[in-house]
């Protein structure tokens, strides 16, 4: 399924199919298919959209030009003939017919962005920050990309992803309204500075004939110390385009990136090499906070209750009971709300008396860390993001969770 | 008649009073169609007012839930007397200014402008009251010398820090309460309570200036009164300043719990 | 001003128990002076519609010109070439003599650009456009009136408007604002750029303008109607201005609110929309969108109003399905205020997002069917191929595009791919430009004769007609391809790939340019040169074409009497039919 630009035929279902996912009329309105199969669902809706416009159009518009000709003054005459200013079961068809087609419209199109929006639990997370203007992509170990590459008018950074594994981006900013947007995967959602926004993808299968890596792609595997980066050399990869879609500023429109679909195993090694492992994991580093100044109040071993609420609990939790009836779920937007305005959300039977942490107590990064270090303890997550927080090595007998 | 002038026709010179001689505009078909389409429009203007403070409500009912604890700390700063005693000034003129609108379709001149006068003087007083015993002291900490809640803030009065004449003393720790950024009121519980401060001094400062202008449209109406201009065969302009009054009243009611009574 | 030659209608008319006859409002005073200060301080209707016509159309012009600019800085993509900084077309016309040596003061110049081409088009030319021009215009002789409601108010409004252009061309003048004409926070509250509260203060001073014309036509509909005239003889275009000036009050205030709010966090920093003071940025975008959701309905409705007379007299045919259309005005309105939230669905929750996506769909079956109906008017009509028809059909291309591209925006799995790119612009340019402008071409050419007295040169409005539609086209529709191909909104550069397209679309506006320069040429030439026009040029059916072309000052001689329908065609004969431009025998279904 790679870009067709053949003139699609029609004649059989399957090319039918492929027909919205791919080929010249697909590929009129999108380049190339979607990197993401998620992204191909949204390319049917859109296509079967572009069609289903093309059809309404083109008949209202035979019909009306059929009747300026055929009505037209020096055919007929001064003098309309008589006709009906209403014919109920017309009007009654051309009220309810389009109304079934929107609902349809409505509802494939709510299914689709639920499946955008809810990432499955396997998901790896990858913290986003946008500022002006450029992005970082913070990986679980902790970890930023050094890679670049040449994009519009400046060099822009290089994320790299694993492809067939599903990957979660929680996205904020650090200033004023941004908006992550990965074009080949049809996916957006806006960088807000008071919380989170979460966007997730799992990359298709690299192409057969996609491109290698090699020194004038990615500079770093020649010019890296100690070669660290020599394992990327032949390898498969494909990049795309990721633009920031919300005006802020002089340079909007330099605020760009590039997402670097690799094999996954060798994403692993690329995470490895970028993590500086003399600093603390993440998670490392959220216990040594833990330990000064949520301890008191809070438990991390299961089963035993304190002031607080018990960590073991709370991160991926899909419904923590709140006082005053309704849930919460424990994402980064609650624990983030509980740090900086615990007044905000109480869990149900514990008293409301935590102080908040505001930014110069607890900074952003801080209160990362103290994330990672939720995911490591809490027994909702899977061993592999436990494993990513800590670093822990992978190993081929690792059991997942 | 194409100019802006020429919609009135009265005497120029002698006796008559101008009311008696009104004139409906040139495309009306009579003056009680005139008049029913002078309410209706200013009705609709009435709309677009509760509409604008409908803004206020909003930022308020969405801050209140989202910073429970500051909106009750911030509105116990509040006194709820010296905003009770606002709504009664309020609901005074609102009754004073019904009474001159009856006045004067009456034809009872004297008692309407009477009428007029006190509300004018309890939309001045609302004022006062707000300026001197509310915003005054929050801001800057500086109590007007009869102010009775001084007495309460007698140990935190600083001695011989006085303002304006003497007028004015200064209590420490009191003042400060700001909106947003300019917050300076070192006894904050709450990191959020800034914010309810610049809810309340939008609304209740957005509000204060429309009492401002219903008592310019007031004053202006006692002034064309005095002229003869109003009576009881066409008394229009007292009735839309009145409506406009009432509306100001409302707005009140309802923001005078919110801020004030709700904990 | 320009001295135009009157036209008296024949007959007595003195004698009924009215006014007696009087001259064209358009007639000069004694002087020059005295015709400046008729006019500047004159109550009646027409005179300001026109004042508030020249006003929106050199505006037009005037936002035309930077959306010009726009498309011209986008011929190239902006790159670094040995050390220089090169495709920023706009650099030297703002900084002469100077060499760019990082692209950011050059994007500078674009954001601005950009900015006040919106900021100029939304709240000076096409909120305004139809309703303050045509609609002050028309509205009190559609439902034989001598004025609107409250007369001083309208003058009032036309001042208001005026100076709150002054504080925009002021803002213009003294750095611009670059924040986009939506001023979202944090951004437009934080940024110490250009000027951007006095901008925003212009804003807010034009939104009265709009509740009071508004407010006024409200009650003028309600009040002022002839005798005889029920509400369902009304004709559409009032029915339109109507359901338009019922939005204009309930919404206008809210924008007002929130740009009362920005200056407020702006200059005080109340720290209600800034998030480290603990407000809530996205709280903006929704006070913004309550209002500015609603404004596009203002935006199209008048034009809609328009499309059905116009389409019902060129056509000389009834419309098809009268309460259809009125209801369907109304509905949209109402349903208008509920639908602001599909600007936000990348920055709302999901709940919100659902709602917000099925009402929005919800909105889309009254459009529709107006369009089916107009569509139904064309059938067994007559058509008169016409400079105004050409244009009502151009408007049912165009805005049949623009609404069928509403779809995939509405439908929330394609709109998380197509929000805030090109997509999105080439949408909303198809219904505003496409539809309100459009529309407004069709009632200027279709009322000219009755406004200013002189037919216009109908080869030439043809011709203008034709470039316009071609421009467009060519300018905007490359525009959805660049939206869903992965360009952004807003951007003063972009990637290579996407360089042939935006070239087609900027070849395309300079066709646009074209085809209006013809039409404002075709103007100018009527005014100065046109043909005397008769009272009823189309035989129309509708109060307007009683008066005379250009109608005297207090628009009827005598109170009219509606004895018909507005669009009874096969049974009335049109008033002062000129048996010579259209014969009347015939077979046929009418009576005299």
């Amino acid at each position: 399924m790679s870009g067709s630009t053949d003139i699609q035929n029609f004649d059989t279902p399957g090319a039918l199919l492929a027909s919205m996912t791919d080929g010249f009329w697909h590929n009129l309105w999108f380049r190339a298919p979607a990197g993401t199969k998620n992204g191909e669902a949204t390319d049917w809706m859109g296509m079967w959209l572009w069609w289903f416009c093309v059809a309404w159009f083109v008949v209202l518009m035979a019909i009306m030009f059929y009747f300026v000709i055929r009505y037209r003054r020096s055919r007929v005459g001064p003098v309309a003939p008589a006709s009906s200013a209403h014919n109920t079961p017309i009007e009654l068809a051309w009220t309810v017919i389009p109304s079934l087609f929107l609902v349809f419209m409505f509802f494939k199109g709510f299914w689709g962005y639920i499946d955008n929006i809810v990432a499955p639990a396997h998901a790896t997370e990858i913290k986003v920050e946008a500022a002006k203007w450029s992005w970082r992509f913070i990986y679980p170990t902790g970890a930023e990309s050094r890679s670049t590459k040449e994009l519009g008018s400046a060099f822009q950074r290089v994320f790299y992803v694993p492809e067939g594994k599903p990957v979660q981006l929680r996205i904020k900013s650090a200033d004023v309204m941004h908006a992550l947007w990965i074009p080949d995967f049809r996916i957006k959602a806006d960088a807000l500075p008071n919380r989170y926004t979460t966007l997730w993808f799992e990359s298709k299968p690299l192409p057969a004939d996609a491109p290698k890596l090699n020194a004038d792609v990615d500079p770093l595997i020649k010019t890296a110390a100690k070669e660290k980066f020599k394992f990327l050399d032949g390898v498969p990869y494909q990049d795309h385009w990721l633009f920031c879609a919300e005006y802020c500023g002089e340079a909007h429109s330099e605020m760009a990136a590039t997402v670097r679909v690799v094999p996954a195993d060798m994403y692993k090694k690329w995470l490895d090499a970028i993590t500086d492992k003399s600093d603390l994991a993440p998670a490392e580093y959220g216990k040594t906070i833990y330990q000064a100044q949520c301890s008191s109040c809070h438990s991390v071993d299961e089963g035993k209750t304190n002031t607080g609420p018990n960590w073991t609990e709370l991160w991926g939790n899909p419904s923590i009971p709140l006082a005053g009836g309704g849930t919460a779920v424990g994402d980064a937007n609650y624990v983030r709300e509980s740090v900086r305005d615990p007044a905000a959300k109480i869990h149900a039977g514990f008293p409301n008396s935590m102080t908040p942490f505001p930014a110069a107590s607890l900074s952003d990064d801080q209160l990362e860390a103290i994330m990672a270090y939720m995911k490591y303890v809490s027994k909702f997550t899977t061993q592999e993001v436990k494993d990513e927080v800590m670093r822990v090595p992978a190993t081929d007998a690792a059991p997942a969770k | 008649m194409s100019t802006v002038n020429s919609t009135h026709e009265h005497q120029s010179s002698g006796g008559g009073v101008p009311y008696k001689k009104y004139k409906h505009a040139h495309h009306w078909r009579s003056q009680s169609e005139e008049f029913d389409a002078v309410k209706l429009g200013f009705w609709l203007f009435l709309a677009t007012e509760v509409l604008l403070f409908g803004g206020i409500f909003c930022a308020y009912a969405i801050f209140r839930m989202m910073h429970p604890e500051a909106w009750k700390e911030g509105s116990s700063a509040l006194d709820w007397r010296w905003g009770g005693l606002n709504t009664v000034v309020l609901l005074l003129s609102s009754y004073t200014m019904a009474a001159s609108i009856f006045a004067v379709q009456t034809g009872q001149f004297a008692r309407a402008k009477r009428n007029l006068l006190i509300t004018l003087f309890c939309g001045c007083l609302f004022v006062a009251i707000k300026m001197t015993f509310e915003y005054i002291p929050k801001w800057s900490g500086f109590f007007f010398i009869l102010d009775p809640s001084l007495a309460t803030y007698k140990a935190a009065a600083v001695e011989g820090k006085t303002a304006f004449m003497g007028l004015f003393q200064y209590v420490e720790g009191y003042g400060g309460k700001r909106p947003g950024e300019l917050f300076t009121h070192p006894f904050a519980k709450d990191p959020n309570v800034p914010m309810w401060w610049s809810v309340y001094y939008s609304g209740t400062a957005l509000h204060a200036l429309h009492v401002i202008i219903g008592m310019i449209l007031i004053a202006r109406v006692y002034i064309k009164l005095g002229k003869g201009h109003y009576g009881p065969t066409y008394y229009s302009g007292v009735e839309i300043a009145g409506l406009y009054w009432h509306l100001v009243d409302l707005i009140w009611i309802f923001l005078f719990p919110l801020l004030y009574l709700i904990h | 001003m320009t001295t135009v030659d009157t036209s008296k209608s024949g007959g007595a008319h003195g004698g009924h128990g009215g006014h007696g006859h009087h001259g064209s409002y358009l007639e000069p005073r004694s002087s020059f002076l005295a015709t400046i200060w008729d006019w500047a301080t004159t109550v009646d209707h027409k005179k300001i519609g026109v004042m508030y016509l020249f006003a929106v159309l050199f505006l037009f012009f005037v936002a035309g010109v930077l959306a010009l600019m726009v498309r011209t800085e986008l011929l190239t993509p902006v790159r670094f070439v040995d050390g220089k900084v090169v495709g920023q077309e706009l650099f030297s016309l703002f900084y002469p003599g100077e060499e760019a040596t990082s692209v950011n003061k050059g994007n500078t110049v674009y954001n601005r650009i950009f900015t006040l081409h919106g900021a100029i088009m939304v709240f000076m030319v096409i909120v305004p456009s139809i309703p303050s021009s045509l609609g002050n215009f028309f509205l009190p002789l559609m439902i034989g009136a001598k004025d609107v409601a409250f007369p001083k108010l309208n003058l009032l409004s036309w001042y208001i408007y005026v100076i709150g252009s002054l504080f925009g061309i002021a803002a213009i003048t003294q750095g611009g604002v670059e924040t986009g004409w939506t001023f979202y926070t944090p951004y437009s509250s934080n940024t110490d750029f250009g000027q951007v509260t006095l901008m925003v203060l212009a804003a807010f001073i034009l939104g009265f303008s709009s509740i009071l014309t508004g407010l006024n036509f409200v009650v003028t509909v309600h009040k002022l109607r002839a005798p005889g005239m029920g509400w369902f003889d009304m004709p559409l275009f009032v029915w339109a201005t109507y359901a338009t000036a019922i939005i204009q009050v309930l919404a206008t205030p809210v924008i007002g609110i929130t740009l009362l709010l920005l200056c407020l966090e702006r200059v005080f920093k109340i720290g209600i929309f800034d998030p480290a003071l603990g407000g809530d940025p996205v709280l903006y975008q929704h006070f913004f969108w309550f209002y500015s959701h609603p404004v596009v309905y203002v935006m199209i409705l008048p034009g809609m109003g328009i499309i059905s007379d116009v389409l019902a007299v060129q056509s000389r045919k009834h419309i098809f399905g009268y309460k259809a259309i009125a209801f369907s005005s109304l509905g949209i309105a109402a349903v208008s205020f509920l639908v602001w939230g599909h600007h936000m669905f990348t920055s709302m929750g999901e709940i919100a997002s659902v709602v917000f996506s099925g009402l929005t769909f919800l909105v889309a079956i009254p459009t529709a069917v107006k369009v089916f109906n107009w569509i139904s008017t064309l059938y067994k009509g007559t058509i008169a191929l016409n400079t105004p028809m050409l244009y009502v059909l151009i408007f049912l291309f165009l805005f049949s595009i623009g609404g069928l591209t509403g779809l995939p925006l509405a439908t929330m799995s394609t709109d998380m791919h197509l929000h805030d790119t090109y997509f999105v612009v080439a949408h909303f340019h198809y219904v505003m430009m496409g539809g309100t402008i459009m529309a407004l071409m069709a009632g200027l050419h279709h009322w000219w004769p009755k406004m200013f007295g002189r037919m216009y040169n109908e080869f030439g409005g043809m011709v203008g007609a034709i470039l316009v539609f071609v421009g467009f086209n060519v300018t905007f529709f490359t525009q959805f391809f660049l939206g869903t191909q992965g360009m952004p909104r807003r951007y003063a550069s972009y990637v290579t790939e996407f360089q042939t397209l935006h070239q087609i679309s900027t070849v395309g506006s300079f066709i646009l340019l074209l085809g209006f320069l013809v039409h404002l040429f075709v103007f100018i030439h009527s005014l100065m040169a046109g043909a005397k026009a008769p009272k009823n040029p189309w035989g129309g059916l509708t109060l307007e074409w009683v008066a005379d072309s250009p109608p005297e000052t207090h628009n009827f001689p005598h109170e009219p009497l509606v004895k018909n329908g507005p669009y009874d065609f096969e049974s009335t004969v049109p008033p002062h039919w000129d048996p010579k431009d259209y014969p009347l025998e015939n077979a046929g279904a009418h009576k005299h």
